[in-house]
C-alpha cells in the first residue's frame, strides 16, 4: 500500500494544475508529497465574501487509505474562518477528515466540502469550546477525537 | 514533479476531450487511480483493484463510494472488465496518437456534429464536413459492428437446431476455425491463436464451466501440504485470526509461504497479513497475468522495506548505545544546559523588575501551549515567596 500515495497525489497534482481545480480553489504549494498548500475563497454571496483561507494538507504514507490532516492556515497573511465548526487555531471538526473519509476522496473534493460548509454557515462564530480546545489541542487534528454534532452547517 | 517515480504516470487529462477523459476514468480504480488491476465487485455493483479495496476494508468494512456495508468475502473479480481494462491500455495510445494527427481528429468531428446538423436543413456549405464526419462513422460502425455481425449471426452451415454438446466441434465466430465448444471460450481468450494442447488449469476460467465436476480439483486438496499446494490450481488463503494465533503458528503459516520468519510477533503478523492479501488480491487477476509466488515474494519484500523506510523517515532516530552517544554530544548537552540556565536567569531579572504583573501575564494568556502559562505561574509564585 505504500507505493499508492505518491502515484495517487501525482495524479491529483496534475488534475488540479491541469484546470481542474475546482472554482476558488488554488495549489499554492506542493513540492514535495507530504505538505501541501491551497488556498480557498468561496464564491458567490455567503458570509466570507472576498475572504481568502488558506489549507494545509498533509499526507500519511498510507494515504488515500488513511484521510489527510487538514487544517486552515494561521499566520500572519491566513486566518482560520470564522465558522462554528472551525477552531481558532485552524482545525476543523468535519466528519470527512475523520471517521468518515474514504479513500475515493481526495484534495479536490475536501476542497469543495469545505467551500460548501463555509458557503452554508448563516452565523460568523467560533465553536463553543474553542478557547478549552485550543489550550489542548494535539498539533495534529488527527488526534482529537471530535464529536460531530451538527449536520447543518 | 511528474516524472519523480522516473516513470510516465498516466491519467484521464491527457485527452482534452471530454467524452474521452470520462472513458479513460471509469477504467480506473477510485482509490489509486490506476488501471484497474484484477477489477473486483463489491455486492454494491463498485469497482475496485483487488489489492486496493482489500486494504481499505481492512481499515474500514465499507464501500468507499457509496458506504454501504461490504465486506472481504464479497469481493466478486469481474473478467469482462478486466478485459475492458486491457483493451483500453492497448487502444490509448493508438487513440492519442490519432488525436494529436492535425487531420480530421476525432474529437474535433464529435464537436461538429450537432453544428453541422442544425445547418444542413437550410444550407449545403457544410456538406463537405458533414459528409466527411459521416464516413469517418460509417466506417467506425463497421469495424465495432465486426465481430458481433459475426458472433450473432450462425454459421454457413445450418445446425442450429439441436444444441451442441461440450465436446462437439463448433465453429468460431470470430476466425471460423472448428473448436470443442468447451474450448470455445479459452480459444477466444486467446484470440483464437491455439496452442496445440490447451492445458490451462482446468480449476479456473470459463473454459471450467463445462468441465468442473469430473476430474478438476477435488476439495480435499486444498488443506494439504504445502508442496502439494503448488502443482495445484492456487486457491484464496483465508482468513487467520491473528489475535489468538501463538507466535510459532505465525512461523509456521510463514514457513509453508517460503516466507522469511525474522521479527518480533508484531512484524510476523503484518508480513503473513499483508502477504495474504497480495496472494489473495493476485488470483483477482486473469490466470496469464498472474503472478508467480516467486515474484510475489518479491513484492512483499520490497512493500516491507518501504515500510521500514517509511517509518524510519517518521520517526527520530534512536541512538543503540546511549552511553556511547552520551559521551561523544557531551559537550552540545552541557552548552544547551548552559543556555537554559541564562534564558531562566534572565525571566526571573525581568520579572523581578515589574513584580506587580498580575499571575498570568498576557503574553502567557496568548500563548497557545498549555504548557508555557503554567511556568509563568511557577515563576511568580516564586517572585512572591
Amino acid at each position: 500500500m505504500a507505493a499508492i500515495a505518491p502515484r495517487r497525489l501525482t495524479k491529483e497534482l496534475k488534475e488540479l494544475t491541469m484546470g481542474e481545480c475546482p472554482a476558488g480553489v488554488q495549489l499554492l504549494q506542493s513540492a514535495d508529497f507530504e505538505t501541501w498548500v491551497l488556498s480557498l475563497e468561496v464564491l458567490g454571496e455567503s458570509l466570507y465574501k472576498g475572504e481568502v483561507f488558506a489549507l494545509r494538507f498533509r499526507f500519511e504514507p498510507q494515504y488515500p487509505i488513511a484521510s489527510p490532516e487538514v487544517t486552515f492556515i494561521v499566520d500572519d497573511k491566513f486566518k482560520a474562518p470564522i465558522h462554528p465548526h472551525v477552531y481558532s487555531n485552524g482545525h476543523i471538526c468535519a466528519s470527512i477528515l475523520g471517521h468518515e473519509w474514504s479513500p475515493v476522496l481526495g484534495v479536490a473534493s475536501v476542497c469543495i466540502t469545505l467551500q460548501s460548509m463555509l458557503a452554508s454557515c448563516k452565523k460568523r462564530e467560533r465553536p463553543p469550546d474553542n478557547d478549552r480546545y485550543v489550550r489542548t489541542a494535539p498539533a495534529s487534528p488527527k488526534k482529537s477525537r471530535f464529536h460531530y454534532d451538527d449536520d447543518t452547517v | 514533479m511528474n516524472n519523480f517515480l522516473g516513470q510516465e504516470v498516466t491519467d484521464p487529462t491527457d485527452f482534452g476531450d471530454d467524452k474521452l477523459s470520462k472513458l479513460d476514468a471509469s477504467l480506473r480504480c477510485p482509490i489509486c487511480k490506476e488501471f484497474l488491476d484484477g477489477p473486483v465487485n463489491l455486492n454494491c455493483g463498485h469497482s475496485f483493484c483487488s489489492l486496493c479495496i482489500r486494504g481499505s476494508l481492512q481499515a474500514k468494512t465499507e464501500c468507499p463510494c457509496c458506504r454501504s456495508h461490504a465486506l472481504e468475502s464479497h469481493l466478486k473479480k469481474n473478467l469482462a472488465l478486466e478485459e475492458s481494462v486491457i483493451s483500453w491500455k492497448a487502444a490509448r495510445p493508438v487513440v492519442l496518437a490519432a488525436m494529436t494527427r492535425p487531420s480530421s481528429p476525432p474529437a474535433a468531428a464529435a464537436d461538429d456534429e450537432r453544428p453541422t446538423k442544425k445547418r444542413r436543413l437550410n444550407t449545403t456549405p457544410s456538406g463537405s464536413g458533414s459528409s466527411k464526419r459521416s464516413s469517418f462513422a460509417s466506417t467506425g460502425n463497421g469495424n465495432a459492428d465486426t465481430p458481433i455481425e459475426l458472433a450473432s449471426s450462425p454459421p454457413p452451415h445450418d445446425d442450429s437446431s439441436p444444441a451442441p454438446s461440450p465436446g462437439d466441434l463448433v465453429v468460431c465466430p470470430a476466425c471460423s476455425k472448428r473448436v470443442q465448444l468447451k474450448r470455445l471460450n479459452e480459444h477466444l481468450d486467446r484470440n483464437c491463436k491455439d496452442t496445440p494442447v490447451p492445458r490451462l488449469e482446468p480449476g479456473k476460467g470459463l473454459g471450467n464451466f463445462f468441465t468442473r465436476p469430473s476430474e478438476s480439483n477435488p476439495p480435499s486438496s486444498s488443506s494439504s501440504t504445502a508442496s502439494k499446494s503448488k502443482a495445484k490450481p492456487r486457491e484464496p488463503i483465508a482468513k487467520f485470526s491473528y489475535d489468538a494465533m501463538k507466535v510459532h503458528h505465525i512461523k509456521a503459516a510463514l514457513a509453508k509461504y517460503d516466507l522469511p520468519q525474522t521479527g518480533a510477533r508484531e512484524a510476523l503478523v503484518v508480513r503473513l497479513q499483508h502477504w495474504v492479501e497480495i496472494y489473495n488480491a493476485n488470483l483477482d487477476r486473469r490466470e496469464a497475468l498472474q503472478h508467480s509466488d516467486a515474484s510475489l515474494r518479491a513484492e512483499l519484500k520490497r512493500w516491507e522495506d518501504a515500510q521500514a523506510h517509511l517509518l524510519a523517515k517518521g520517526k527520530t532516530e534512536v541512538p543503540e548505545d546511549i552511553g556511547a552517544y552520551e559521551d561523544a554530544h557531551k559537550a552540545d548537552f552541557a552548552d544547551l544546559v548552559k543556555k537554559a540556565r541564562a534564558n531562566s536567569l534572565k525571566a526571573k531579572a525581568q520579572s523581578q523588575q515589574q513584580p506587580n504583573t498580575p499571575a498570568i501575564s498576557k503574553t502567557a494568556s496568548q500563548s497557545q501551549t498549555a504548557v508555557s502559562p503554567l511556568r509563568r505561574i511557577d515563576e511568580d509564585v516564586i517572585v512572591v515567596d
